[in-house]
């Protein structure tokens, strides 16, 4: 593994990313409800302790770590079994203990070392913050890239289809070092779910809009949406081939 | 120390008590505010401030402080061993629930 990046262990996601996220990145993840962020960070931290021997720590503000394992399960990853071993650690709390980040996580980190973190959600946290959220965020990031942790950021976004990054998204995409936008996207009346890499400081990445898979071996990436103009945008049409131009010749 | 058993005994176990000795056991990984754990048991804090201070009792809910906020957390061992015993007694009937 290349010290410099900490590698998702999804092929297809980890070649968007030229290799993986950088080692020690604060990473926003974005996207409306179930468009796969959750499942995106259990497997960043589940490949991370399996494959390349870095712990990790899954904060939840809403989910109880149950459920957590429950869906974890469906998507083929054994969390209760890496939480026993000490690799894993599901940590279900308030958002406003994080606050102080310090006393907080003081004995999480000396019991399992970790370098890997999520947090769901950002959002959540902005919400119960009543004043200057940017700065809390920020402060946190500082206090994750101080320890040494590349941290999954995920943030709930309201946008549906079609939608671009609402505005406090765009707040915290400055503080971030990375931007992984998951949406849904209207491909011939159907819903289909889809991935960007909208930023990444420091590395090259993949510029394609490429769909994203939910199968029971957890997150797969498909190919890029190369036969459509305007998915991101929510008004995809069918882009004009030589094939097309061929066949119209016909006509 | 006393036993288990005998700490069970001294302790009243209400089904909150029971209720929340399940939670952990589900997730053993939680660290909240007694308000933050009755939210999660969808209570309010003044309904499970009992079963709290019982559950510290019987040592499986530690104490500390996040900044000048009192946390709670388990201490997985012993809510094994209690769950265990409550649910072997109940089971039995050798003790009474209240509430």
């Amino acid at each position: 593994m290349d010290p410099i990046r900490a590698p998702s262990g999804i092929t297809e996601f980890d070649k968007m990313l030229n290799g993986g996220f950088m080692a020690g990145d604060a990473v926003l993840v974005s996207g409306a409800a179930g468009t796969g962020k959750t499942n995106l960070a259990l497997q960043f931290l589940y490949n991370g302790a399996t494959k390349f021997g870095e712990n990790g720590v899954y904060i939840s503000f809403e989910e109880m770590p149950d459920r957590i394992y429950r869906d974890a399960k469906s998507i083929g990853l054994d969390l209760e079994r890496l939480e026993a071993e000490n690799r894993i650690r599901i940590i279900s709390t308030s958002a406003d203990l994080i606050d102080e980040s310090d006393s907080f996580f003081k004995n999480i980190f000396s019991d399992i070392n970790p370098r890997r973190l999520a947090m769901d959600s950002i959002s959540h946290y902005a919400l119960l913050k009543k004043g200057d959220t940017r700065t809390d965020v920020y402060r946190l990031i500082r206090f994750f890239k101080t320890n040494n942790l590349t941290s999954l950021l995920l943030y709930e976004s309201e946008a549906k289809v079609g939608q671009s990054l609402a505005s406090v998204e765009q707040s915290f995409a400055f503080l971030v070092d990375s931007v992984i936008e998951l949406r849904y996207v209207e491909i011939e009346s159907a819903i289909r779910r889809a991935i960007a890499v909208v930023k990444m400081r420091g590395s090259d990445h993949d510029k394609h809009l490429r769909e994203l898979v939910i199968t029971s071996n957890g997150v797969e990436i498909g190919e890029p949406f190369e036969t459509w103009n305007g998915v991101f945008t929510g008004a995809p049409r069918k882009r004009f081939t030589e094939n097309m131009s061929r066949n119209l010749a016909y006509v | 120390m006393a036993s288990t058993n005998e700490s069970i005994n001294n302790n009243l176990l209400t089904a909150t008590t029971l209720e929340m000795l399940a939670l952990f056991r589900n997730n053993p990984n939680i660290i909240d505010t007694a308000e933050g754990l009755a939210k999660r048991l969808g209570t309010t804090k003044e309904k499970i401030d009992f079963d709290i201070i019982n559950l510290v009792n019987l040592g499986v809910l530690k104490t500390k402080y996040v900044g000048k906020t009192p946390i709670l957390y388990v201490d997985k061992k012993r809510a094994e061993e209690i769950d265990t015993v409550s649910r072997r007694t109940l089971f039995t009937g050798r003790i009474q629930l209240i509430g």
